[in-house]
């Protein structure tokens, strides 16, 4: 009886199999691969993608791939052989890898987009989106606002942040850049001084903003935008981003053609479209700032503050990258 | 090795080899090739460097630590449900397996709940000892253990008490009438019947704590708990350098399958008796003990788990709301039966690979065997999730088959715990069994379905189970070939919370402890077993 009911189960199992596997790609139509911010259940392709297809007439085979770097190594694996037209969601840490798979592109759209964004003067990786590192604060908390970045190492905040690790989190290695940006060679002892502040230095930013939301500690590393979930689900202004005079660490992301796709003209207009139609759902899916002036944001992004000054970390030489994390790691750990 | 095997049991067995090797070997021969690459330099630059060592050294002791903790725990407890009957018993080991279906995100936020600086039982204590502050419990070395002795703690409970409650309980009586005393007892008789389950989940836990890494830097709390599987993620991912991370993923698999071949070294296990241990019924004494033991096991492993299902009814203002449940629903519905798909099926399939490679690794007496089929664990899931990559990339799949590579991933993923679980059944076989049989004239093939697989049915039933929460758990591997075409509910519950809605995931976490708890509850409750009779 048992195993008849296992058998049953099993087959049952298996007729449901083909369903799980969305429409098989078409041949002709444009591929893109996207990060699976872009892609996933929660982002944005699913309503932007149709409204391109039905705008231009060009069939879009979407492919998910993971995270930026997840979809680089897919690409360099591929090699001549990918059918990636388009690539979608490699942010600006990551460009130097990608610049070799990808053909410039001067978009008209370009023009609305300021050039403090556009961190790659080829145009090889357009910008779509962007957004600042920032702490977050728990403003029922009964802390005293940090006001600048300096504060945050004075002792009344012992135990009271959560900061996230530049050796596992984009977000993580954000912050030891914005330090770099900030204090140059000086860089470590802002982090000593963080030493007794930090409750836990965590792997990545979803277990540290769960910490913060369940109220281990009143300060988080995150984003600026962050405060406008909380505005727009929970109806609360709570939760406060914190802009420090000293300015911020920028997280710029961008798309790019592929070198020798033959879909050039589907893949530019993929790209207009990107800087145009599709911004805002973009934005607000990503909790990220639009790059182009032209688009009006909806009331919750009042409490996602813009920094005055930002920082780029494609501004950090590569060799800098690695000697820099070694001695983070060399200093923290002991 | 070198015993005469009948044929059948290696035919039998072939398939689950073949099935291991494409699908483990092949990534793994991409992560050793580029690891090898250069004369070899990437993997000459791991060993050359000296921080590789004391990163390793970090990573054996915890792993280790964290094994012995569990298992040790576990002992007293498999003793006495694998002697006693009582109220709740079978619920409490139907329970027992629950908590590594969790994807580690939730266990993580699970543990903060309850434990944290502002959790419950910190309230608890406040409010009834009126502390000023917070014990401490979190973010120490301590509380890396403590996770993991919660997570794993389970694996050894359950794999002791099954080999023990297959054990007959007539030497120990013979041991006792000669007049050793329990201990000795204990140490000449009843341990090695169960040695074997004991140091395949002392290993199983290894390996899993081995690997294990958001546990490690949150619940640690300080930059100097760094493992190895955090060091070859932080070289894909921050550093992008594949090469170098192959460099040290085949020298972790290599320390790991060193240590692997170790533990299987020199295991001898004892031939079972005929009879199976009859339970007694708890009385006195013996009762009182059982309410003490289940309470134990309750308060361990319940609140963390509790805490996200509590979580998912309160919203951060304090409020009931089912809210976030319809969201969720509506959202998972799809997902839900995905995953419960993908589980159930690799489940099986791992159940019954595992069920017929320990049977031919039994007869064998082959070491080997087992030894590789653990290997996925002992690579590690960044080491696996790249080797994948890489293959479905150089095998071009069809879209369609996507599905299919899937399944077959997490029934790799899953299938060292399943063999790991069989195995200690396998080995109890006693000769003389199937051997009567064939006296009789049983065809081979009837011996083994007729007289081997229903003794090993205990065994395979854990197996199903153990196997079908860690596919329900799995993200890596999923996300990697299924290019987000698959979402299952670890899938969607990341996503969520990438989305900041931590109450929704919360609510698709319980969903994942329901499917799960379902399962087990058939299997636990379902059949009747035979003993190693």
């Amino acid at each position: 009886m048992k195993r008849r009911i296992a058998l049953a189960a099993l087959i049952a199992a298996i007729a449901a199999l083909p369903a799980m596997a969305q429409a098989a790609a078409e041949e002709d139509a444009l591929t893109v691969y996207a990060y699976d911010s872009f892609s996933g259940e929660w982002g944005p392709a699913g309503d932007l993608i149709p409204l391109f297809e039905e705008k231009t007439g060009i069939k879009v085979n979407l492919v998910g791939g993971g995270d930026a770097v997840e979809m680089l190594s897919r690409i360099e694996l591929e090699g001549d052989r990918t059918e990636a037209d388009v690539i979608l969601g490699i942010s600006d840490d990551f460009a130097y890898r990608a610049y070799p798979y990808l053909e410039a592109y001067d978009s008209p759209y370009l023009d609305d987009v300021p050039d403090e964004l556009e961190f790659d003067p080829e145009h090889r990786l357009i910008p779509f989106d962007y957004g600042a590192f920032a702490f977050v604060y728990d403003s029922e908390s009964g802390i005293r606002k940090p006001d600048s970045l300096e504060d945050l190492t004075s002792p009344e905040y012992e135990g009271k942040a959560i900061l996230i690790d530049p050796r596992t989190s984009s977000v993580g290695l954000g912050l030891l850049f914005w330090t770099y940006n900030l204090y140059g060679e000086d860089f470590l002892s802002w982090w000593l001084g963080m030493k007794e502040n930090a409750l836990t230095i965590t792997d990545g930013w979803s277990s540290a903003y769960g910490l913060f939301t369940e109220g281990e500690a009143p300060i988080v590393l995150s984003y600026t935008t962050s405060p406008v979930y909380h505005v727009m689900n929970e109806d609360t202004t709570r939760y406060q981003a914190i802009i420090f005079p000293e300015g911020h660490e920028a997280t710029i992301e961008g798309m790019g053609i592929i070198k020798g796709t033959d879909k050039r003209a589907e893949a530019e207009a993929f790209i207009d479209f990107m800087l145009t139609d599709g911004q805002l759902e973009t934005a607000i899916a990503n909790s990220m700032y639009p790059v182009s002036s032209a688009v009006q944001l909806p009331e919750a992004f009042e409490y996602a503050p813009k920094p005055g000054i930002l920082y780029q970390s494609s501004g950090i030489a590569l060799g800098d990258r690695e000697r820099i994390i070694d001695e983070w790691t060399e200093e923290m750990s002991r | 090795m070198g015993r005469k095997v009948p044929g059948s049991y290696g035919l039998r067995a072939l398939p689950a080899i073949i099935l291991m090797a494409a699908l483990f070997l092949v990534p793994a021969a991409f992560v050793f090739s580029t690891a090898l690459r250069d004369n070899a330099a990437p993997l000459l630059a791991t060993i050359r460097d000296g921080r590789t060592y004391s990163v390793l050294l970090f990573t054996l002791w915890q792993a280790f630590l964290s094994a012995l903790a569990s298992t040790a725990i576990a002992l007293p407890f498999a003793a006495f449900f694998a002697n006693y009957s009582f109220p709740l018993r079978k619920a409490v080991l139907a329970l027992a397996a629950l908590s590594f279906t969790m994807p580690t995100i939730l266990t993580v936020l699970g543990f903060v709940i309850w434990y944290g600086n502002n959790g419950y039982l910190n309230s608890m204590l406040k409010a009834v000892f009126g502390l000023a502050g917070p014990v401490r419990i979190l973010y120490s070395f301590k509380a890396i253990i403590l996770a993991h002795t919660y997570l794993n703690f389970p694996i050894a409970f359950l794999l002791i008490t099954s080999a023990w409650q297959s054990s007959a309980s007539i030497e120990e009586k013979a041991s006792y009438m000669l007049g050793k005393g329990r201990l000795r007892t204990f140490i000449s008789v009843t341990l090695p019947s169960i040695w074997g389950s004991i140091s395949s989940s002392f290993s199983m836990i290894f390996l899993f704590c081995f690997s294990s890494f958001m546990i490690v830097m949150v619940l640690g709390g300080h930059p100097r708990y760094y493992m190895l599987e955090t060091e070859i993620y932080r070289r894909v991912y921050i550093d992008a350098d594949i090469p170098s991370a192959a460099g040290l993923a085949v020298f972790t698999s290599v320390v790991t399958s060193a240590l692997l071949a170790l533990a299987s070294w020199g295991r001898k296990e004892k031939k079972a008796h005929r009879s199976r241990r009859e339970l007694r019924k708890a009385r006195g004494p013996a009762l009182a003990m059982a309410i003490i033991m289940v309470l134990l096991i309750l308060c361990f492993l319940l609140p963390p788990t509790l805490s996200i299902i509590a979580r998912s009814l309160i919203s951060k203002s304090g409020d009931f709301s089912i809210g976030p449940w319809k969201k969720a629903l509506e959202a998972g519905s799809g997902a839900i039966a995905t995953s419960f798909a993908i589980a159930a099926i690799a489940a099986l399939l791992a159940s019954s690979m595992a069920s017929s490679i320990s049977l031919y690794a039994a007869k064998s007496g082959s070491r080997l065997l087992p030894l590789l089929s653990s290997l996925p664990l002992a690579a590690g899931s960044v080491t696996i999730g790249l080797g994948l990559l890489a293959a479905s990339t150089a095998l071009d799949l069809a879209p369609a088959l996507r599905p299919l590579v899937v399944l077959l991933s997490h029934t790799i993923i899953v299938l060292p715990f399943s063999v790991r679980t069989v195995m200690p059944g396998a080995m109890k076989i006693p000769e003389r069994l199937p051997a009567a049989a064939a006296v009789l004239g049983a065809p081979e093939r009837k011996i083994i379905s007729k007289v081997e697989k229903p003794l090993l049915r205990p065994y395979r039933k854990r197996a199903f189970c153990f196997a079908f929460a860690l596919s329900l758990g799995e993200v890596n591997a999923t996300m990697m070939i299924s290019l987000g075409r698959i979402t299952t509910l670890p899938v969607l519950i990341y996503d969520m919370i990438n989305h900041y809605d931590y109450q929704g995931a919360a609510a698709l976490g319980t969903v994942l402890l329901l499917e799960a708890l379902a399962v087990f509850t058939i299997a636990e409750w379902g059949g009747k077993d035979h003993g190693i009779s």
